[in-house]
């Protein structure tokens, strides 16, 4: 299962995507990938977890080796790729975590790209849970570097913005020739009051919320001393909250 | 002798792809945080225990759990049939058998090779002695027919890792050696790579042991292994055929499969020119070669170059001139692996026939370059436009301006008979009509090589696709 969050920058969905993490930790879920795809998240913060290298750094060293001819003509660069991106992945006991990093620089990527699809198609399988923080444009959904996405969150807040955002990746989801699952739109931050006007905004965007994760003080206490997301208790409010829309995804049971 | 059956764990092609997150492994072997190597080398007979496996250093129980070791692997075999160049071939197959042992996991090759033991698999009793075996069984299994005597020698002892290791360098180097001298005499196939067809429709990129794609990421070497691993994608094989012309490069099954899969757009490739039938070009190439018919020689430029070349214009702007699939006499896009080629550009000369490049370029492949030429090609630090080009292959006796002495010969020859035969003021030669050639996306193509015309009118017709005139 790979569960990709999105939606416009500060609704969000880096604490959405860290509690779903924590969730399916709880839950058992088997082996478990994190993949922080937005350049702009912190997907390593929020977890707690130190990361020394990226896919962008590996990839990049990666292509200049190739380019620069330094590799041995007999070597097989389809392993080697694969174990670059084993080397950018961070392991805790819980989760293993990988930091997609800077994107792409001047020149050629299709034959590294090529390689790195494989190398990934290859890896996902080996997850029972795949939660991905991903920027509004799902670069690497679209450039089919991440295949197989079952679910797609969009995450909201109280603004038409972000709505619009969703709206916008709704309809890039729609252009996408791959397959990608199924659209959430979960708004974040919200009260019950304030989600019933934004329910009603969706659907004029023909859009359907599918729960909401009120305001908690909670979330503001480690906010405000930059602790990681993995310092909420489990029955805290928004741990609750998402709990209940993760349920009615059906990502969790 | 034990077979794979009497294995504590299983072995099989479904265990492959399984990975061994840290906290369900027992040890890690070599890997980036300690070293470690594998080696297939074939012996003489009296060199290999047949079907002995030994374990150097601690097994799976004398180990720590959660611990990292060194590591090596180290397959002999003999046989009457078994040849030197196929021990990288059979090396690959280590990574693959190693990967069907339920329980364990092998990353990578040669020097950096990054194994790991699941505990599962501790847990059911498995030992390295174990994975021995298991490589000498499928190792007689899939090559029984040329391997007669096998033995595998599996290291965890640091010492004896570490000689390994250097034993097991030198033995990839002398391999490298022998892979970067094959040359398109040596194979009967060469490689098509249709990657870049998304957005250059016609371009087809012909792979061949002298010539990597033009991007310089997939040699002949790997479009063999890419081929193997997906027979359905964009890299597959082609009949070399027979060889039409040596010097440029030109192939009855190049030509072929150029044709077919450019929708015949592209009908003839000589692959070793820039000015004839040329390849075509995607737009990720490394750089490219662009002809200065001023000096009639060709310069080079690389994308790493941002400034003019002396035709005034940058990279980028060759680039896009070059680019998109068609065949443009002048233009070629080249990788720096090509540029190493003893083949590179013969056709049109090789190196003698180079006289601009960029100052880092010609540093970084500077090797390639014969040392009596290297000081006579200019950078932009000797000339950035034609006309100082021209003064400094003057200056430095540059190959190609004895091409500049015998045309002007040429052409005082003409004048003294035109002197002679006709009054002064009538043309050299008179052109009733101007034959063009149909090709590229313009509708016209001229080549005006080496020519000296003299004319009153020079009348430029537009002419269809089908080549009859409008």
């Amino acid at each position: 299962m790979i569960i990709a969050f999105t939606g416009k920058g500060g609704t969000g969905k880096t604490l959405l995507a860290s509690m779903t993490v924590l969730e399916l930790i709880d839950s058992n879920v088997g082996d478990l990938l994190v993949i922080d795809a937005d350049p702009d998240a912190n997907m390593p913060d929020a977890l707690g977890v130190d990361v020394e290298t990226t896919l962008g750094d590996v990839r990049e060293r990666f292509k200049r080796e190739v380019e620069s001819g330094e590799l041995p003509p007999g070597f097989d660069k389809q392993a080697y790729m694969e174990y670059l991106v084993a080397s950018a992945i961070e392991e805790t006991d819980d989760f293993d975590l990988l930091v997609m990093g800077r994107p792409e620089g001047r020149g050629c990527y299709c034959a590294v790209n090529q390689w790195l699809r494989k190398v990934m198609s290859d890896l996902l399988p080996a997850y029972d849970a795949v939660v991905m923080d991903c920027e509004a444009g799902l670069e690497h959904v679209s450039r089919g570097i991440i295949e197989g996405v079952d679910h797609v969150v969009a995450v909201v807040d109280h603004s038409l913005k972000a709505l619009k955002t969703a709206a916008r990746i709704r309809d890039l989801l729609d252009e996408l020739e791959v397959d990608v699952g199924s659209l959430h739109v979960v708004a974040n931050r919200v009260t019950d009051e304030e989600f019933e006007v934004l329910s009603e905004k969706a659907r004029e965007l023909d859009l359907d919320i599918v729960g909401r994760v009120r305001p908690d003080p909670e979330v503001v206490r480690i906010d405000l001393e930059g602790l990681p997301v993995t310092e909420l208790p489990p029955d805290s409010r928004a741990r609750s909250d998402l709990r209940e829309v993760l349920r009615r995804i059906g990502i969790t049971g | 002798m034990a077979g794979l059956e009497d294995l504590p764990v299983e072995v099989s092609p479904r265990y492959e792809g399984e990975r061994i997150r840290s906290g369900d492994m027992y040890v890690e072997l070599a890997g980036p945080k300690s070293f470690g190597a594998e080696l297939f080398k074939v012996m003489d007979h009296d060199e290999v225990r047949d079907g002995n496996v030994e374990v150097i250093g601690p097994d799976i129980d004398d180990m720590e759990e959660g611990e990292r070791y060194p590591f090596g692997i180290f397959v002999k075999a003999a046989g009457e049939e078994l040849e030197e160049d196929v021990e990288g071939v059979l090396e690959r197959r280590i990574h693959e058998f190693c990967n069907y042992v339920e329980g364990f996991m092998h990353l990578n090759q040669r020097d950096q090779i990054w194994c790991r033991v699941a505990k599962k698999a501790v847990e059911k009793g498995f030992k390295l002695e174990h994975l021995g075996i298991a490589l000498r069984e499928l190792f007689k299994e899939e090559f029984g027919n040329v391997i007669d005597a096998i033995e595998v020698v599996l290291m965890t002892d640091e010492d004896k890792v570490k000689e390994f290791v250097e034993y097991a360098r030198e033995v990839y180097a002398k391999r490298d050696e022998r892979a970067k001298e094959l040359s398109e005499e040596d194979v009967d196939e060469f490689y098509v790579c249709l990657m870049c067809q998304s957005f250059a429709p016609t371009h087809v990129c012909v792979i061949t042991p002298d010539r990597t794609s033009l991007c310089g990421s997939i040699t002949w070497h790997d479009a063999k292994a890419a081929y193997k691993i997906d027979p359905e994608g964009p890299i597959f094989p082609i009949e070399k055929g027979e060889c039409l012309d040596p010097e440029a490069g030109e192939y009855e099954g190049v030509n072929e499969a150029v044709k077919e899969h450019s929708g015949g757009a592209v009908e003839r490739v000589f692959l070793h020119s820039c000015l004839e039938y040329p390849h075509t070009s995607c737009g990720c190439f490394q750089a490219v070669a662009f002809y200065i018919p001023e000096v009639d020689g060709i310069g080079i430029v690389d994308r790493e170059y941002t400034g003019d070349t002396p035709l005034g214009i940058p990279f980028s702007t060759l680039a896009g001139e070059a680019s998109g699939g068609e065949q443009q006499p002048g233009f070629v896009g080249v990788s720096y692996g090509y540029m190493e080629s003893d083949k590179f550009l013969q056709y049109d000369g090789g190196w003698e026939r180079i006289v601009w490049m960029p100052k880092e370029l010609k540093e970084r492949v500077k090797h390639a370059i014969p040392d009596e030429l290297y000081d006579k090609i200019a950078t932009e630090e000797d000339a950035t436009t034609v006309d100082e080009l021209k003064e400094f292959l003057e200056e430095v006796e540059h190959p190609v301006v004895e091409r500049w002495e015998e045309e002007e010969e040429v052409e005082e020859e003409e004048e003294k008979v035109e002197e002679e035969a006709a009054p002064a003021e009538a043309p050299t030669l008179e052109v009733g009509e101007l034959p063009l050639v149909p090709g590229g996306g313009l509708n016209v193509k001229i080549v005006l090589k080496n020519a000296k015309i003299y004319a009153e009118k020079v009348i430029i017709k537009r002419v269809d696709k089908e080549g009859g005139e409008k």
